[in-house]
């Protein structure tokens, strides 16, 4: 009987070097759930998802999936647990085309089964289907992102972990892939996204956290945070911290 | 002190034992002492380029064998004593590596060492070729007369070499190189003119090798193309750095003390396996023990390396000069005219117009990939702009190097810190203030005075390292300040940082504009600077997207949508 | 003419040879970003071994590559684990370490086969005859092994870029973190990548040595020889490297028949120094990144 909560993070510690960046984080994600991380640069969004892949140490605390605690996993198994990681940056194979970079996203599966899920994968993204023999390196910036996206899903995680898909996406293409994200709910897959476009994800997601310095700030049901003014303050800043806002400029 | 009386002490004693044998030793005894204190040499010499300013070389040889043909040829020729010989060989080695330093030196990482490698074997083949330095059968000169002289000139001239590059790493040469090597991007925009400081480096080396070179044929009598440019030497020298401790003062001395003992036994027991033994033993400092046995000792707290021009604690700060409060408003010290680039295709920055006036701070905000980064890239001449032009103080800047501009009144932080981790605070300021002309009393007054604006003053003898990251971002400021910029830019400089630290940041930056300093600041987030700002311009997919103060921008919604995303459809997804 | 036609056909033979010592080290930047300096000193390795079996079992050259390999692919295995795997520093400092690693390990290997072959100049009789084409004669040792060479670049080729694992060691080339996000065991990938490189070099050794005699410190030149083909090729960049060998080994050819054969060493060098300054990027320049 697996546990409900898919993934647990408990009091979690991390940063680079000398440089703490997570300050004791506490977050858990049901099976099923989608979450949104938001907040603005050097929030520690990116190194959240880092440290569930085992990418730095953590200095503290503790990472369960499916109430399994992670430390001694390095990040290849932890794919192979079942978690897929769309990574910053994208991390795509450019000299191989869109075909091989999902192959290898199941490398270890049967080539049979390989196919299956590639042709399942077109079905989710139907724009890479005509893409399939083209070089990633040649594809635009929503193409790459839906590649890696599906690479992820090529490993049939029941967690999946996307590092701002939506970075140097104009609005258009940002809707179209969250769109594509939606259809994949329901199956019992859980999506923990962290992203700078908050409304983009907050939109999708169901629950949604606000990060500031490496904290949570603020929680709760993804929709009543897009309005609430803390989540623009966490970003934009100073709409929720007005003494400043009509003051005249120093002289 | 107690580290300057044990660093001292035992380089007289290996002095004087040196000495002493040459004195009374025997052939054998100062021959082997011959060969330690020319590997000494060597190494000292490897160790400027490769160690201090970061540019392995796999190639020293080259020098070493040049400076043994020209003394070679001095001696037949000119009839020069060693002493002539050896001086004309150093500066056959500096001449020779003046064009080729400029050419190499070009070259990074396994580039530049395996270059260096190809130049020592392409001179090899040439000095087999050539009539002159008598082909691939070699060439006598006429011997030196007792060993025990040739081993007392050779120590001599190794303890010269370390008692040199002791007194150059006192400088603010010294300075520059482990600056350079830290952190090349960096030095430039702390405004050190990097191709000379490393042409430079490459120069003592060269001469350094030469010099042993030259020694080395008087005491053989002898020379070869496979003696000259033998690689064996090339492997003792490098172990020697690297045991000891790569890029310290006292490292090749250590180092060389203890792989010529070693060697030395080596030869006499296990003749055949002594090259595997030194080759593992590379292998397994590099793997194990990088730092070698200075770095050892460092951590135990035993010879560490001392701050460069330190400052004299006791005395009382001076008074900083009353700022004299510079006329505010004015026409723009720096414009820049619909600016643009592209990577690959790709547009970064397109046709973006600012203005910084003196005295005054201008907020470049803007979502991440905006492109702010990449438009100081293009202000401060790390990146060239394709279109539209920068115009700073009335000129218009073309192609000018990263350091002139620096030089010239441009300063800048960067995004992600990038502080040089062997240097301590005061130094990294230091080497700013330095570089803009001042004196170096002047600079160490100036460094001191910066340093206790911005409240790093008690930290001044720590490393980057051990700093929070909040002093990093402090520490970066005061570099940049260092510079006395006329516009300073500044990349995200107040991102982790604690209220406290805000506050000291503010302070300065508000001494800085009472001075005519103008500002540009990128930030992420607005309220960090907002309390400065007399504009703000805002940038999303490299582009303008609206401009003026502070409150009007930040409510105006084309920006709350750039950050957001745009808010003008229905959920995609209702709660899963 | 005729002289012409046959430098020609000698150059791209040659070329075939340069391409057939070059392809491991290759391999190993492509996967690792690390250039082995050993890598001559494990051709030479190859190549004395190959010349053992030669004396004391009468084994050809051919019947020696795989035990050669073999040996090597073992030898690359035991090096990745046992010493470069364990520099763990990234960046700058990890290559300058990795770097002074294998520049030890050169010493070590060359001077083990020091230890055992002594350092007199060894080659193989083998294939002494020439094959007649039309005017042009060309022996018939260059002709096997330049032929064997491009045989080897093709089943690499087709392993990297048809197979499953070849595939992951390429994948592993391009992303090491988007190969880990795939589940692939990146040190399973590099060590094996690294003992290929090595079986490559061992394998081309065995061959060579019947067309240019070894001696234990031939190694150096080899590796410069090897990594100047590259370069010229562009890291990593496969198709760059057969025309970087083929360029290379006419010039060599050429050189050697109108300049002698002292000119004809120093080319390399002076190709490979002109390449590191003004083309880094190599012939082909690279694939565009993502």
């Amino acid at each position: 009987m697996a546990p409900p909560e898919i993934l647990s993070l408990k009091g979690v510690r991390a940063g680079y070097g000398e440089v703490a960046v997570l300050h004791g984080i506490d977050l858990s994600l049901a099976r099923g759930e989608t979450l949104a991380v938001v907040g603005a640069n050097g929030a520690g969004k990116s190194t959240l998802l880092r440290a569930i892949m085992g990418q730095i140490a953590l200095t503290g605390g503790e990472i369960a999936f499916e109430g399994r605690t992670l430390a001694r996993f390095p990040t290849y198994h932890r794919t192979r647990l079942g978690i897929g990681y769309a990574p910053e940056g994208r991390q795509l194979f450019p000299g191989m085309s869109v075909d091989e970079n999902l192959e290898m996203g199941a490398a270890r599966a049967r080539p049979a089964e390989r196919r299956k899920r590639i042709e399942r994968m077109f079905g989710i993204f139907p724009k890479l289907a005509a893409l399939r023999r083209t070089h990633c390196g040649y594809l635009s910036g929503g193409e790459q992102q839906m590649v890696a996206i599906a690479r992820a899903l090529m490993g049939e995680p029941r967690l999946l972990l996307l590092d701002e898909p939506s970075t140097g996406l104009a609005p258009r293409v940002v809707a179209e892939l969250y769109a594509s994200l939606a259809s994949l709910l329901g199956t019992g897959l859980a999506v923990l996204v962290v992203e700078q476009n908050a409304r983009a994800a907050l939109r999708f997601a169901g629950r949604g956290v606000v990060f500031e310095d490496g904290r949570i700030t603020a929680q709760g049901e993804a929709k009543a945070l897009i309005a609430d003014r803390r989540v623009v303050s966490a970003y934009v800043g100073g709409l929720a911290t007005p003494e400043w806002a009509g003051a005249p400029t120093e002289g | 002190m107690r580290d300057r009386i044990i660093e001292w002490s035992g380089f007289a004693l290996v002095l004087t034992i040196g000495i002493a044998i040459a004195a009374f030793g025997s052939g054998y005894q100062a021959q082997t002492l011959f060969t330690a204190a020319l590997f000494i040499l060597l190494a000292t010499g490897w160790n400027v380029i490769s160690g201090f300013t970061g540019y392995v070389s796999f190639g020293q040889v080259s020098f070493f064998g040049v400076g043994a043909y020209v003394g070679a040829l001095a001696m037949i020729h000119l009839d020069a004593p060693w002493y002539g010989a050896a001086a004309v060989a150093a500066l056959g080695g500096i001449v020779l590596a003046l064009p080729l330093g400029w050419v190499m030196l070009r070259l990074q990482g396994i580039f530049f060492a395996l270059g260096m490698f190809g130049l020592a074997r392409i001179l090899q083949i040439v000095a087999s070729s050539l009539d002159i330095t008598g082909g691939a059968m070699g060439t006598t000169v006429a011997v030196a007369d007792s060993v025990n002289e040739c081993a007392l000139v050779m120590v001599l001239a190794a303890g010269a070499a370390l008692v040199g590059t002791y007194a150059l790493m006192r400088t603010r040469l010294g300075l520059r190189l482990m600056a350079l090597r830290d952190d090349a991007v960096a030095a430039q925009a702390a405004g050190v003119d990097t191709a000379a400081v490393r042409v430079t480096a490459f120069c003592i080396s060269a001469g350094l090798g030469a010099v042993g070179g030259a020694l080395y044929v008087w005491n053989v009598g002898y020379l070869d193309p496979n003696s000259a440019f033998n690689g064996t030497i090339e492997l003792q020298t490098v172990l020697m750095v690297l045991a000891g401790g790569i890029g310290t003062v006292w490292g090749p001395l250590v180092g060389g003390v203890l792989i010529s003992l070693l060697s030395t036994a080596l030869w006499a027991r296990f003749p055949m396996e002594q090259q595997i033994v030194l080759g593992a033993l590379t292998m397994g400092i590099a793997v194990a023990m990088p730092g070698g046995i200075m770095a050892a000792l460092g951590r135990i707290g035993i010879v560490r390396r001392q701050p460069i021009c330190a400052p004299d604690v006791a005395a009382p700060a001076e008074a900083a000069p009353a700022a004299e409060a510079a006329a505010r408003g004015g026409g723009p010290i720096l414009s820049c005219r619909s600016l643009g680039v592209a990577f690959g295709g790709v547009v970064a920055v397109k046709g973006v117009s600012i203005e910084a006036r003196p005295a005054e701070m201008l907020a470049v905000i803007g979502p991440n990939g905006a492109g702010k980064s990449t438009l100081f890239n293009l202000i401060s001449g790390f990146t060239r702009a394709t279109q539209g032009d920068v115009v700073f103080a009335g000129e218009t800047l073309a192609a000018l190097h990263p350091h002139l501009l620096a030089r010239s009144g441009i300063a800048r932080t960067f995004q992600t810190s990038r502080l040089f981790r062997s240097l301590c605070v005061w130094e990294t300021v230091l080497l700013a203030a330095a570089s803009v002309g001042r004196s170096r009393a002047a600079a160490m007054a100036e460094t001191r005075r910066i340093l206790a604006e911005i409240g790093l003053w008690e930290q001044w003898a720590d490393l980057p390292d051990t700093l929070p990251p909040g002093r990093q971002r402090l520490l970066e400021i005061a570099r940049a300040l260092a510079l006395r910029p006329r516009v300073l830019l500044l990349d995200e400089a107040m991102a982790g940082m604690s209220a406290q630290e805000i506050e000291r940041v503010h302070a300065a930056l508000r001494g800085a504009m009472r001075r005519g300093c103008s500002i540009v600041a990128i930030e992420h987030v607005l309220p960090a600077i907002a309390p400065l700002a007399a504009r703000v311009h805002v940038l999303d997919f490299g582009q303008t997207i609206a401009e003026g103060v502070p409150h009007q921008v930040m409510n105006d919604p084309v920006v709350i949508e750039a950050y957001m995303g745009v808010d003008d459809q229905e959920p995609v997804h209702g709660a899963a | 003419m005729i002289t012409f036609a046959t430098l020609c056909v000698l150059g791209l033979l040659w070329g075939g040879v340069y391409l057939l010592m070059a392809e491991g080290l290759n391999l190993i930047y492509g996967v690792m970003k690390v250039v082995n300096l050993a890598h001559g000193d494990f051709i030479v390795l190859g190549g004395l071994l190959a010349f053992s079996l030669f004396e004391r079992g009468g084994l050809t050259p051919i019947a020696a590559f795989p035990i050669a390999a073999g040996l090597l692919f073992l030898i690359g295995m035991a090096v990745q684990l046992g010493v470069l795997e364990q520099i763990t520093a990234q960046g700058p400092e990890g290559e300058l370490r990795t770097l002074l690693a294998t520049f030890g390990l050169s010493y070590v290997v060359a001077n083990a086969s020091f230890l055992l072959w002594g350092s007199q100049f060894q080659s193989i009789p083998f294939l002494q005859g020439a094959v007649q084409a039309g005017p042009i004669a060309v022996p018939e040792g260059l002709l096997v092994c330049s032929l064997l060479a491009f045989g080897v670049a093709l089943l690499v080729h087709v392993w990297l870029t048809r197979t499953i694992t070849g595939k992951s060691v390429h994948a592993t080339a391009q992303s090491a973190l988007g190969a880990a996000s795939c589940g692939l065991n990146i040190r399973r990938i590099r060590t094996l990548a690294f003992a290929l490189g090595s079986a490559m070099a061992g394998g081309a050794g065995a061959l060579v040595i019947s067309l240019i005699p070894f001696q234990t410190s031939t190694g150096g030149d080899l590796t410069v020889q090897a990594f100047t083909l590259i370069a010229l090729g562009g890291l990593g960049n496969y198709p760059g490297a057969w025309l970087a060998a083929e360029l290379l080994g006419l010039t060599e050819v050429f050189t050697q028949y109108y300049l002698g054969s002292n000119a004809a060493s120093a080319v390399v060098y002076v190709v490979f120094i002109g390449v590191l300054i003004f083309r880094p990027q190599g012939l082909l320049g690279r694939v565009g990144r993502v």
